[in-house]
């Protein structure tokens, strides 16, 4: 084995540096074609499993759905409870917001809505549902200062922030009235609204 | 001979990779720092949410655009609409309305929820320099330990780099043979000598180590500046899900206004029917009256006047009309025909009402 010369030692010195400065370039170069090119601007369908996930137990079904034949008069009430269930595997913020918000008459005005967070009971009977000890009441106001203000995640509603660590339950307690003294200007008027429950990491 | 020539090969070898690690990661961060001079925003990938494209740790760094100039299918940056003040780096998978932008996280199932005005849009994702970002990435997540464990990793490089120094000093094959010590002789005063030997060697020694720390210090700048130019803050991708509960809906009762009332006079003579039509809601119930006195009530579209509800008021002939009531007549909603239908009082043969 030949000895190291000075000469040799000198251009192992200084070799190492540009190769490593273009095998970056490389690495970058490389890295930033098949992250952004145009060929994969097609987005897989690669979803990460679980990393933010909530369901709810309604199998599709509206939590109010006031018949025809029994419309709503002054003092009208109804109460309904939901189970939504946050699955995910990171921490998260869980926000409410409504979508699909219509109203003629001004119905929705006259309408009351609180929305109380809790637990017990599930979609179809409030029966067992507690409120939590703190921090229960989720919104308080009428039908049209929801569905008016909470549109998004930004202007949603709620305190719930699931750990991530395991399957976290949490039921909502839905109650309107049609105010008592709504007046008549009201009548045949309608009002529409879906609840949305959007979960991101936080 | 004192060295062995392997070893010497082995400390050049070992020397040699790593400034070649060194070099790569200054490298590295200076492709995601230096783009930040002509305006380029870098930006540290914080979650998953677009994987496998982008993983936690890249610096990924986004070239302004113009907004026209937009198109579907590239990965942009923009203010997260959800997290003021945050950003997002998600894919722009359709136009929206009023055109606003859609965007997704590849690994997210549905679309952001929130549409994204093409004046947040901070830039188009260029470069992605793969973990260059994971100090930051650990600072945020609280991991100190591994950044710790990162710079002692790092200096232990920096030291390695250093070990084969005297090779590529000229082989000290005449040291070997130890050049005789001069003297002990202690100078004091303005005497100047010729340098020893040894103070030459302690010279050299003492500019050695100067530059050695010189190029430490570039390499800490260089990282410095590299972290002070990605913002610590670029929380850049985000995981939503939603789940939602079909629209609820409702409707008011409503009072329609009783119209084309007729009177029908019945068999039994002395009673009359009178019928009307109305746009009411189910439930609504009706009052026939007179002036404001209730004659009869109903929960269909007629109602039969019998004499005895008429006799009290003392009248031969008066008009009748018909009240709507959609709720208890308290709340006033309620409606009134305004056309109304006349009977009378017969007194031939017994007492009885008629239509007029």
């Amino acid at each position: 084995m030949p000895f190291v010369t000075p000469f040799t030692a000198k251009i192992a010195a200084w070799i190492a540096i540009p190769a490593a400065l273009i095998a970056s370039g490389v690495i970058v170069s490389a890295a930033s074609y098949s992250a952004f090119s145009a060929t994969t601007s097609n987005p897989t369908s690669n979803w990460q499993a679980g990393s933010v996930a909530l369901t709810d137990d309604d199998n599709g079904v509206a939590l109010f759905t006031v018949s025809p034949t029994v419309p709503l008069k002054p003092g009208s009430t109804g109460t309904n409870c939901i189970a939504v269930t946050s699955t995910g595997n990171l921490p998260s913020t869980v926000k409410l917001y409504g979508s699909n918000y219509a109203t003629t008459n001004g119905l929705a005005a006259q309408l009351s809505l609180t929305i109380t967070q809790g637990t017990g009971g599930g979609f179809g009977t409030c029966t067992g549902f507690t409120p939590l000890a703190t921090g229960s009441s989720v919104y308080s106001g009428t039908v049209a200062g929801f569905g008016g203000a909470a549109t998004t995640f930004a202007t949603g509603v709620g305190s719930w922030a699931p750990t991530g660590t395991a399957s976290e339950t949490r039921v909502f307690q839905f109650s309107y009235t049609l105010s008592p003294t709504a007046l008549p200007t009201v009548m045949g008027g309608t009002a529409a609204l879906g609840f949305t429950w959007e979960a991101q990491n936080s | 001979m004192t060295r062995s020539n392997a070893g010497d090969w082995t400390r050049l070898i070992v020397a040699t990779v790593a400034r070649g690690v060194l070099a790569s990661i200054l490298g590295l961060a200076l492709w995601a720092a230096v783009p930040a001079v002509i305006g380029w925003h870098p930006t540290t990938v914080m979650t998953g949410s677009m994987e496998p494209r982008l993983v936690p740790g890249d610096v990924v760094v986004s070239r302004p655009v113009t907004a026209a100039s937009l198109t579907v299918g590239r990965v942009l940056l923009f203010d997260d609409p959800d997290h003021p003040g945050e950003l997002r780096l998600h894919r722009f998978v359709r136009t929206g309305p009023g055109g606003t932008l859609i965007t997704k996280g590849d690994a997210n199932r549905q679309d952001d929820s929130t549409r994204v005005a093409r004046a947040a849009v901070r830039g188009v994702a260029f470069i992605r320099v793969p973990l260059a970002g994971l100090p930051v990435l650990w600072l945020r997540e609280g991991r100190g330990m591994l950044v710790a464990g990162l710079v002692a990793g790092l200096a232990v490089v920096a030291f390695l780099t250093t070990i084969d120094r005297s090779l590529r000093r000229a082989r000290p094959i005449a040291s070997d043979a130890a050049p005789a010590e001069l003297p002990r002789a202690r100078h004091s005063g303005p005497h100047h000598l010729p340098p020893t030997r040894r103070e030459i060697r302690r010279r050299a020694r003492r500019a050695r180590r100067l530059a050695h720390a010189g190029a430490l210090g570039v390499l800490l700048l260089g990282l410095t500046a590299f972290s002070a130019v990605v913002p610590p803050a670029a929380l850049a991708a985000s995981f939503s899900t939603t789940t939602s509960n079909p629209t609820s809906t409702t409707a008011a009762a409503f009072a329609g206004t009783p119209t084309g009332l007729t009177c029908a006079n019945n068999a039994d003579t002395v009673s009359v029917t009178i019928s009307w039509t109305s746009a009411s809601s189910p439930g609504t119930t009706y009052d026939v009256l007179n002036g404001s006195t209730v004659i009869a009530s109903s929960t269909t579209t007629s109602a039969v006047v019998t004499t005895s509800s008429v006799l009290g008021l003392g009248l031969l002939a008066f008009p009748l009309n018909v009240r709507a009531d959609a709720a208890p007549v308290a709340t006033n909603w309620t409606a009134t025909s305004t056309t109304p239908v006349s009977v009378r009082i017969s007194g031939i043969g017994t007492v009885s009402v008629r239509c007029a």
